[in-house]
């Protein structure tokens, strides 16, 4: 059963990593304002082309 | 153009969607517009290409705002010192951020992000719609009045927020170290839990250990970073030397930490990691979800526009008036204030006379006119011709900035529940850790150490009162967010509380039953000239008049693009009405004749245009001041919940009980022709018989009657001074809001009850349940922010009854 | 205000990379009707035996991998990267970070579809489940994967956004976490070009290869289709999604403990307990942010639902979405270890498989495909009606799937475990139990050819769009659009250091995942092979090289797909196979071959059960022994020639992978083979089989059937005649 030393690492890794990018994402303001994002989507693909 | 008077079809105009009553709509090619600032928006948006912006406007189901049409002179935004402290640099680019009245929809958001592809020179716009601010970037080819004047003509009026203004900062600043806290407690509780259920479910030998100290590891940072604010609460809590809801909560933590870490190395088997870690992130939640609770129900921006910051005409050394930022006044300098234009500080007139509406002050709307060097307060607005004045006192220590900043402070006092609540709170701490204590040191002597430190984690983590305090100021915020989006402000706490005890309720008429101030009613063209030509001739003849009827005929008109005519000789015939002549036809505008009157309006005043030569009538205009809609039905309803309403008016005895008789109330409960003063003692009189009075009344003269009464509730008038003699501020003139404020008051009370009742038998159970040992300090992790959230839940929830309420169900 | 609606000079132009998006779009309806009709083709194979064609190349055996990769990684990777594609340029308003990785990924994918397509049917395969391709192929995989990961990441710097909307951060999770599952279930020592063993064994490579399997699905089927959800819906419904904050919370609580979800693949296997109730506990905790989603999406809805009446890209969003909600309730529920030990190696696996992939991905890709297509030709969809024809017939096929497979299911669980009174099998004979659910088979071919038919239809429509679009609207050139840079969008001050400090930790964050999975490999890996750590006991031997030959070709008919070898510890099983297995007795399995149907009776312990020429005659007619069996023939068997040459190879391969061959046996081990196999021909020629078949395939493959089990066997015979 001694995978464990390997797959367990390996998930610590992956969490960690992600709780990594969870500090990046918060400090770098991505969830300062959670209403517009959601509704500026709706309107990124009108052309205003000249 | 004879417009066929009969077809009422209900004409709406293209930009706002506002319904515009027949005959005061104004046409321009095939659409149909309220204001001249529709047009203009519509005209803007077709040549750029944007009209898209009614297809998702219509898509979202929702109206834009009505454009104001008075221009806003926003030139005091170009000078050096305002740049210098409203905007950044950013490489050679300048940032500003707005705070944009009229937000409301996906449009706004649209409209807002694409105003970079049709204003020269701004970069990059950036809206943010959960606090309407807008961030703009743009180089030096725009200088930022341009930008306020197209965003104010777009129907968004734009207040620039200082770029980093401390306190908005601070707080995106502490929001996001909360959210790091909660999400590295989230993370690692999960993966604990991983780790410990692996344990539970018998994984053993090499295993067991290296699971344990992983646990160890993980545990680390949530006690020393996510547990972080606990301790700073509690230590402040102790060098107050009073008891927080932290204290026990900090033990639980580092206790639980320590103890865990201890038997860790010596080889025992109690290990809570996965308890406390969960306990942290639990309570972490529960607390952000309240903060955010509450923050929405008490954000008072309304107060702080008061003071708008505008330009203002200041006099520098070479006697030319140049615009400055009302920030930059100094007492002593010399302003220019233009008719129309309102005055924010304590003045002394320079020049020999000024006409001035003081009503913010005074509560009449009567204009008054003021002689040379006579002091005019903060919030009067210059009717008559411009006027130059020496600035006396600014900004807070003017006489209206010294009543908002007392109204600001006073709203904050606790009511009277929630004292108690945090009272009970207090001796139940001081319970739990005597209680803790002893389980330690029994269970300690019978069952060893292990089980000890078992009991008395459970029992310090789930006799922890928070839901108790949390209860009672959750209800009441989530009530007062609510009446507050209704236009209901409300001081504090505890006036809702002793609004319960109300049982007589005393209405005052003008400003509170009818609507108080004349108004255009309706317009009929029986002439064969244009509409806009009638109003500008009225417009015109009525232009130097300050008669009441005339004011109110001015406001009306100046919503149309009037044409300038000259007039000649004016002649005003007192009571009757003004003659006079322009592009050489007679006009006179006053009392029509008793057989000309219109059928329909007949208990409204009616003003007619005739031709003098001709005593052709042109056009008539019904002018009145009407009872309030649904005012009868209200009045009905408090007399079925048995309040006695009594009306108490300044008004003649014929008017009063005709009033009395519509409203269905009996003759003793109507007092007419009464004084501030008359009112006081009526209201004095009853408070000796021991009952309680509430009393509404328009808020500036009523201010002596509504600082007797009980609770006094004011409507229209000034907000800040009313609210300095009342508790109750009504921003709406909506009368049915009296009942839902009663209903409100009634079913809050119920929720916290309920909540009291709640808490108090969870806390009693846990803690002995968790005395004899059937409780896991993991269960209790688990329970305690469990009983909070619910607590949290309920208030949310409310009762059905309060839930009908603020739906605008009256009840 | 300046009214002139020419660019203001200061935004950026660019223009989208649609051509990449379309010939994903092309792809995916190819690859679509290739794996939907080799779906129907195997289940029409199980109903009928003749289907099978008794060819070598198109047995049950050899199609059912090619259909499960080419469905996961064809059908659905293509989709992916069409959808992925078009919506990251549009939420980061940018161009794709380089068209030529773009095109290196697109063409770089095909290839390995088509490498795939060659290679199963010729029966190179691995023989782990969901990962068959050989490691040629995987490292083709890998590098492919790499250069989309770098083509993604770099469109996320490049952006003029500045928020990252939460279907990106769907993508990140995909490609990070498949990158990390993909290396690590792949190690494997080659032996030829087209043949290698995993460094893993046993109960360590059922572990890995189903850490692998559940997360596949996990991370390639669902985080991704997430993040389109997230995208198409709103799209489609011109609505923002219902909360934005509950899709934030979706997204962090599924990535920070959806990885440990696998053990729930091994219940009552030889895996150590407490591996299986933690695998348990956290599928059915995965239950709640799946539904999460499903909710976000579902309620993105409101106020739209009149149009979902009408139009297709509605109509199958939301049924994928209800799908998808039923299918995570479905999932926890079977990974509670009761309800799996009736649920295990039955159909209503099959089941489960099916509502996620054809209810919840094949429903998504259509809803987005019916988006993508009018909005990439710029044109309007060629007709709605046969969209909603393809809607009812796919979605009526995929019930008749469903409700066939639960019974099926239910009924084989139900015979297997029966037992009387007098405590002995109600079905003794396995054959009884399949017979009961041939029918079933039927039904589900039969759904599974209307999906397919719904396919057809979707992609004929598809076509005649595109069509129609080519001919009128001459201007293909690309849309110009404008938006201002990041730079200037930024708050904090000091905004140029941040920018290349943020545009920092992606980069930075990808590459130390790589070195440190390289690294952690390199480091850990030989930990593992060395004897210290594995478990053994000592009546268990390596297979004879002859053995070894012959399971190879148990692995390379894919015997596993329809046999298990893992006997489960409960006393129908007991009854019917004998012992329970255990961890030790598949400690020299590279791969593991415990196999996760049974469509056929377990094999753990066949071995000595039927003498040699049973199995001779039941390989070449099945229904010859056994009457009703649906088990294809395989009289290619007895023409094939055994490889005697490279078993000393495998010998020597394995030895290095920890398995404790001698020297000597590697030395002579083609002696070795030539005799075993002399024996046991010998043995056959008393039934009047000729000599020659001594070097054909049939040989090694009685051999490896006849030692499964055998050593257990001998111990306990050899114990039993100790005591008396």
């Amino acid at each position: 059963m001694n995978i464990i030393y390997f797959l367990l690492p390996l998930a610590l890794l992956l969490g960690g990593m992600f709780v990594a990018f969870f500090i990046w994402a918060t400090k770098s303001g991505q969830y300062d304002d959670l209403e517009t994002p959601a509704q500026r989507i709706l309107f990124d693909d009108d052309r205003n082309i000249k | 153009m004879h417009l066929d008077s009969e077809a009422d079809i209900e004409l709406k105009c293209d930009h706002c969607d506002e319904s515009i009553d027949k005959g005061m709509e104004i046409l321009s090619s095939e659409h149909v517009f309220c204001c001249h600032g529709c047009k203009t928006v519509y005209q803007i948006l077709g040549k750029n290409g944007l009209t898209d912006f009614y297809k998702i406007r219509d898509d979202e189901g929702v109206k834009s705002n009505p454009v104001t049409k008075k221009k806003i002179d926003y030139s005091y935004m170009d000078d050096d010192s305002f740049i210098k402290e409203f905007t950044q640099v950013k490489k050679q680019n300048k940032q500003i951020k707005f705070y944009l009245e009229g937000i409301h929809c996906m449009a706004c958001l649209w409209l807002i992000e694409k105003t970079p592809s049709f204003i020269q020179g701004l970069i990059s716009a950036r809206l943010n719609i959960s606090d309407s601010t807008a961030t703009f970037d743009f180089s030096d080819e725009l200088n930022i009045s341009d930008l306020a004047q197209d965003l104010s003509r777009l129907g968004y009026i734009p207040h620039p927020l200082k770029m980093n203004e401390s306190s908005s900062r601070l707080q995106k600043k502490e929001e996001r170290r909360e959210l790091l806290r909660i999400g590295v407690a989230g993370a690692a509780m999960g993966n604990i839990m991983l780790y410990a259920i692996s344990n539970y479910a018998g994984a053993d030998g090499y295993f067991r250990t290296i699971f344990n100290w992983i646990n160890l590891v993980i545990a680390i940072p949530v006690i020393f970073y996510s547990a972080l604010p606990f301790y700073k609460t509690s230590i402040q809590a102790i060098k107050m030397r009073t008891l927080s809801i932290d204290i026990p909560l900090s033990i639980a933590m580092l206790g639980g930490f320590l103890f865990s870490a201890f038997s860790m190395f010596t080889g025992g088997e109690a290990l809570y990691f996965d308890s406390i870690t969960a306990l942290v992130f639990l309570i972490l939640l529960s607390r952000y979800f309240v903060k955010k609770a509450t923050q929405s129900g008490l954000s008072t921006k309304g107060l702080q526009t008061f003071f708008t910051n505008k330009g203002v005409l200041k006099r520098d050394e070479q006697g030319n008036f140049s615009s400055v930022h009302g920030k930059y006044i100094q007492q002593a300098d010399t302003v220019k204030i233009l008719t129309g234009e309102k005055i924010i500080f304590d003045i002394e007139l320079e020049s020999v006379k000024a006409v001035v509406d003081n009503s913010i002050i005074t509560g009449e709307s009567k204009p008054q006119e003021v002689t040379q060097s006579e002091t005019l307060f903060a919030g009067a607005i210059n009717i008559g011709p411009e006027i130059i004045a020496r600035v006396k006192t600014i900004g807070d220590n003017t006489r209206i900035g010294k009543i908002i900043k007392e109204i600001e402070s006073s709203s904050q006092g606790q009511g009277r529940t929630v004292l108690k609540a945090d009272k009970i709170a207090k001796y139940f701490i001081a319970l739990v850790l005597v209680l803790t204590t002893l389980i330690f040191a029994y269970s300690y002597v019978t069952y060893g150490l292990q089980e000890a430190i078992a009991r008395a984690l459970a029992v310090i983590i789930i006799s922890c009162p928070c839901a108790l305090a949390m209860a009672t100021p959750l209800s009441f915020i989530k009530s007062l967010g609510q009446l507050k989006a209704r236009g209901v402000l409300v001081k504090n706490e505890s006036v809702l509380e002793k609004i319960n005890e109300v049982k007589h309720i005393i209405l005052d008429k003008t400003g509170t039953l009818t609507a108080g101030k004349f108004e255009v009613l309706s317009f009929k063209n029986d002439s064969q000239l244009a509409d806009i030509e009638i109003h500008s001739i009225v417009n015109a003849i009525e232009s130097r008049s300050i008669h009441p009827i005339a004011l109110s005929l001015k406001s009306f008109l100046q919503r149309y693009d009037l044409k300038t005519i000259e007039t000649k000789n004016f002649v005003t015939i007192n009571g009757m009405g003004i003659k006079s002549q322009c592009n050489d036809v007679n006009y006179f505008l006053g009392k029509i004749k008793i057989s000309q009157r219109d059928e329909k309006f007949h208990n409204l005043t009616q003003v007619g245009l005739y031709n003098e030569d001709t005593q052709e009538l042109l056009a008539t205009y019904a002018l009145g001041d009407k009872l309030k809609d649904g005012a009868k039905e209200n009045i009905q309803k408090l007399i079925k919940k048995n309040f006695i309403v009594h009306i108490a008016s300044g008004d003649n005895t014929g008017v009063v009980s005709e009033l009395g008789s519509e409203l269905g109330i009996q003759a003793e409960y109507l007092h007419a022709e009464q004084s501030p003063e008359d009112k006081a003692e009526l209201i004095a009189n009853i408070k000796a018989q021991g009952e309680k009075v509430l009393m509404v009344g328009d808020g500036a003269n009523d201010a002596l009657a509504l600082q007797k009464a009980n609770i006094g509730i004011a409507v229209g008038g000034a907000v800040d001074l009313s609210l300095r003699a009342s508790d109750i501020f009504l921003s709406t003139s909506n009368i049915s809001v009296i009942n839902d404020l009663i209903t409100t008051a009634k079913e809050t009370n119920n929720v916290i009850v309920r909540n009291f009742i709640f808490s108090i038998s969870y806390n009693t159970v846990g803690v002995l349940l968790a005395l004899n040992g059937f409780v896991s300090p993991l269960l209790a992790a688990i329970f305690m922010p469990a009983s909070s959230l619910t607590v949290v839940l309920s208030s949310y929830l409310g009762t059905r009854k309060l839930n009908r309420c603020f739906k605008g169900e009256v009840l | 205000m300046s009214t002139d609606s020419t660019n203001t000079g200061h935004l950026e132009e660019f223009s989208y990379n649609d051509r990449i998006t379309k010939w994903f779009v092309g792809a995916t309806m190819l690859w679509g009707c290739v794996a939907l009709l080799l779906g129907v083709i195997i289940a029409f194979q199980l109903a009928y035996w003749k289907f099978n064609l008794g060819l070598e190349w198109t047995t049950f055996g050899r199609l059912r991998p090619l259909h499960t990769n080419a469905a996961i990684f064809a059908f659905i990777g293509n989709a992916i990267f069409a959808g992925i594609y078009y919506s990251t340029e549009r939420l980061c308003k940018t161009r794709m970070f380089s068209d030529t990785l773009g095109w290196l990924h697109f063409w770089g994918w095909q290839l390995i579809i088509v490498a795939a397509a060659i290679s199963l049917p010729l029966g190179l395969t691995t023989g782990k489940e969901y990962a068959e391709l050989e490691w040629p192929i995987d490292i083709s995989i890998a590098v492919i994967w790499v250069i989309f990961a770098i083509n993604f990441f770099g469109t996320l710097v490049k952006r003029r956004e500045k928020h990252i909307y939460v279907a990106l951060w769907f993508y990140i999770a995909t490609i990070l976490t498949v990158a990390v599952l993909h290396i690590v279930n792949s190690i494997s020592l080659p032996v030829s070009l087209m043949k290698s063993y995993p460094i893993y064994a046993g109960v360590q490579d059922a572990l890995v290869q189903w850490w692998y399997g559940h997360n596949a699905v996990a991370f390639f089927l669902t985080t991704p289709f997430l993040g389109l959800m997230y995208y198409f819906i709103p799209k489609a419904a011109k609505r923002p999604v219902y909360s934005y904050r509950l899709s934030i919370i979706h997204f962090w609580s599924l990535v920070f403990i959806y990885i440990w979800a696998g053990p729930h693949h091994l219940l009552y296997s030889s895996v150590p307990d407490w591996v299986q109730t933690v695998g348990m506990t956290f599928s059915i905790i995965l239950w709640m942010p799946s539904w999460g989603g499903m909710i976000n999406g579902l309620l993105t809805l409101r106020g739209v639902w009149d149009k979902v009446r009408t139009e297709p890209v509605l109509k199958f969003m939301a049924t994928a979405v209800t799908f998808y909600g039923m299918a995570t309730f479905e999932g926890p529920l079977l990974s509670i270890k009761s309800v799996n030990y009736l649920g295990h190696f039955t159909d209503w696996i099959v089941g489960h498989v099916h509502a996620g992939t054809i209810g919840w991905n094949y429903m998504m890709t259509a809803g987005m495909l019916y988006f993508l297509v009018p909005k990439l030709w710029k044109t309007h969809l060629f007709s709605k009606k046969l969209a909603n024809l393809q809607f009812w017939t796919a979605t009526i096929g995929l019930v008749l799937y469903m409700m066939s497979m639960w019974a099926a299911g239910i009924t084989q669980g139900l015979m297997w475990r029966a037992v009387d009174a007098s405590g002995r099998l109600v079905y003794p004979n396995f054959i009884e139990t399949v017979v009961k659910i041939v029918p079933m088979y039927w039904v589900r071919a039969f759904g599974g050819v209307l999906v397919l038919l719904g396919f057809f239809i979707m992609v004929y429509n598809l076509v005649k769009t595109i069509q129609f679009a080519n001919k009128n609207n001459k201007d293909q050139a690309e849309d110009v659009y404008a938006a201002p840079p990041l730079s200037a969008a930024k708050e904090e001050h000091g905004a140029s250091a941040h920018r290349k400090l943020e545009g920092l930790p992606m980069l930075f964050s990808v590459l130390t995942l790589l070195a440190v999975l390289v690294g952690g490999i390199v480091e850990i890996a030989p930990s593992l092979l060395s004897d210290k750590f594995v478990e053994k006991a000592p009546h268990i031997k390596p297979y004879t090289g002859l053995e070894l030959a012959g399971r190879d070709i148990y692995i390379k008919e894919g015997c596993y797909v329809c046999h298990s070898q893992q006997v489960r510890p409960t006393p129908s099983e007991k009854l019917r196979y004998g012992d329970p297995s255990t961890a030790a007795e598949s400690v020299y399995d590279h791969p593991f071959q415990w196999g996760s149907r049974r469509i056929g009776p377990d094999l753990a312990r066949v071995g000595g059960k039927y003498n040699d020429m049973w199995h001779f005659r039941h390989m070449i007619n099945p229904r010859d022994v056994t009457p009703k069996s649906i088990m294809p023939n395989y009289g290619w068997l007895t023409k094939n020639k055994t490889n005697f040459k490279v078993i000393q190879k495998k010998l020597k391969v394995m030895k290095a992978l920890g398995v404790p061959y001698t020297d000597e046996q590697i030395a002579n081990a083609f002696n070795d083979a030539q005799m075993q196999a002399e024996k046991i021909t010998k043995g056959l020629t008393e039934h009047g089989v000729p000599m020659k078949m001594q070097s054909k395939e049939i040989i090694p493959l009685i051999a490896y059937l006849q030692r499964l089990g055998m050593d257990s066997a001998n111990a306990k015979k050899a114990i039993e005649e100790g005591q008396e």
